[in-house]
């Protein structure tokens, strides 16, 4: 039976919010769930990053129950202010739960809160994975020269993993034999190009601001759909696959993180993300994700997916990239400009955008000219 | 007169633009503890890009900067002609060619500290 008076949580290395302040529900919560005689919490801290979400490392000592022992979890909720085309918590949720039970790098996804009176919002727990996300320190670490395209390989692998999800897939739960866990995501007619060219426009049209270099780029995208546009079955996508969102530890890829925007798409969009010059932070010449080789992850996808790229395309999804980047850094100004979520941050978004613009006019003019060799195989 | 009379409000504010700055980034910033170094990196930017906005004239400010075909378009107009893909009577290259020129006039909006002020 739930004995309050047996859960402490000393709220240290904490900011003002309120989970710091007062997370008892939660850890009461949490002693229902994991069946346990006693909950402590050791540490709780708000971790850095997340624009849409806030992450809360718990250092729990759990006596008896599902989780006897120490245990490190992270809480994961909306923050003050979430992107519109961005999953909900449960739909993360239940994202989150496929790739790990599909085998992808991921933390393992343990509990769901859809009760607002624990915290005010839905959160789900899951495992604290080892490791830094911080893109600029991750591409200045000096192993990379030794490590690079060990660790590329590897995020190859781990990308041909989730792309082996797709609609079709059932997922064996515990107890519930065979089940579809991602019958939530949108399918779209026609292929993953031009939907996302059409999501784009929408995008620019809420934003009521124009922006020449985009429409100029979306059009010649458009013009070339027959070159880039692939109508093969959809695969699940993270779309937000990029140095930054996995956790890497001695060289090794710990976890995929943050699974907001993942959809069904084509497995060269996440490809052209992961590869795309604003993603590089600085070494340009790393093209995936500033750490490594194209080469190297291009091996292990397609020996790991039996599938072979078609590297032409990723060209066009480079350009797609940088786009969609834009796209979002002007509606993460917008937010500010609005007064819907003053931050300093924010507001600077909007200055970020030239770069991807120049970006996608060079890509352009190099697919052009035929000169485009961004990836090195 | 009235002119006068903005001139010294653009260089009364630009003047406090710039006090500004020295004072944030010379005494300031470095008193900041580690875990504010971020924020403090982010004001410094603000700054710069304030500093290099108030520094632009009236012509650079306006939005009529693309001169295509002897026509002359505002982001805007470009923004739907390309929308709605009107005929604009120019060459694919040429076209890039004013968007990115109009891209390095932002970028270095963005960047005045470390890009160049392009012609």
């Amino acid at each position: 039976m739930l004995n309050r008076a047996m859960i402490t949580g000393s709220g240290v290395d904490i900011g003002m919010t309120s989970l710091a302040e007062d997370c008892g529900p939660v850890l009461s919560w949490l002693q229902t769930r994991t069946g346990a005689d006693r909950l402590e919490c050791l540490r709780i801290e708000k971790l850095s990053g997340g624009a849409i979400q806030e992450n809360w490392l718990l250092e729990l000592q759990i006596t008896g129950g599902s989780h006897d022992g120490h245990q490190s979890w992270v809480l994961r909720t909306d923050a003050a202010s979430a992107v519109a085309v961005s999953n909900s918590r449960p739909d993360e949720f239940r994202l989150l739960r496929a790739a790990f039970l599909q085998g992808v790098t991921v933390p393992e996804p343990l509990y769901f809160c859809s009760d607002n009176a624990v915290l005010g919002q839905p959160f789900f727990i899951m495992t604290a994975m080892p490791g830094q996300a911080q893109a600029r320190k991750l591409v200045r670490s000096p192993g990379l020269a030794e490590q690079g395209s060990e660790l590329v390989a590897q995020l190859g692998h781990i990308m041909a993993k989730l792309h082996s999800i797709t609609p079709q897939t059932k997922f064996k739960t515990k107890g519930l034999g065979s089940e579809d866990l991602l019958f939530f995501l949108p399918r779209h007619e026609g292929s993953a190009a031009s939907f996302q060219i059409a999501q784009m426009r929408a995008a620019l049209d809420s934003l009521g601001t124009a922006h020449p270099v985009l429409e100029y780029s979306l059009n010649w995208l458009e013009d070339h759909l027959p070159i880039w546009a692939d109508a093969a079955s959809p695969v699940l996508c993270h779309r937000d696959f990029r140095t930054g969102n996995f956790l890497i530890e001695d060289g090794k890829c710990t976890a995929l993180l943050d699974w907001e925007f993942a959809g069904w798409s084509d497995r060269h969009e996440d490809i052209g993300w992961l590869c795309a010059r604003c993603w590089r932070f600085g070494n340009e010449k790393l093209p995936v994700g500033g750490l490594g080789t194209f080469s190297a992850f291009q091996r292990a996808y397609e020996a790991a997916s039996g599938q072979l790229l078609n590297v032409t395309a990723i060209g066009y999804w480079q350009v797609m990239a940088e786009i969609r980047w834009a796209v979002i850094a002007l509606q993460q100004a917008a937010r500010n400009n609005s007064g819907q979520e003053l931050s300093l941050e924010l507001a600077l978004s909007g200055y970020l955008v030239p770069e991807m613009e120049m970006n996608m006019l060079n890509l352009i003019d190099e697919i052009e000219q035929g000169i485009w060799a961004d990836l090195d195989s | 007169m009235v002119e006068n009379e903005l001139d010294k409000k653009s260089s009364q504010i630009k003047g406090l633009v710039d006090a500004l700055y020295a004072d944030f980034t010379g005494q300031i910033a470095s008193a900041l503890p580690e875990n504010q170094k971020y924020n403090a990196a982010m004001i410094r930017r603000s700054l710069e890009i304030l500093a290099a906005h108030l520094q632009l004239d009236n012509r650079e400010q306006a939005d009529d900067k693309f001169k295509l075909s002897g026509q002359t378009f505002s982001s805007s107009q470009l923004a739907k002609a390309l929308r709605d893909r009107q005929d604009i009577s120019v060459s694919h290259d040429k076209l890039r060619e004013d968007l990115k020129s109009d891209v390095m006039h932002r970028r270095w909006q963005a960047n005045p500290k470390t890009l160049s002020k392009p012609d």
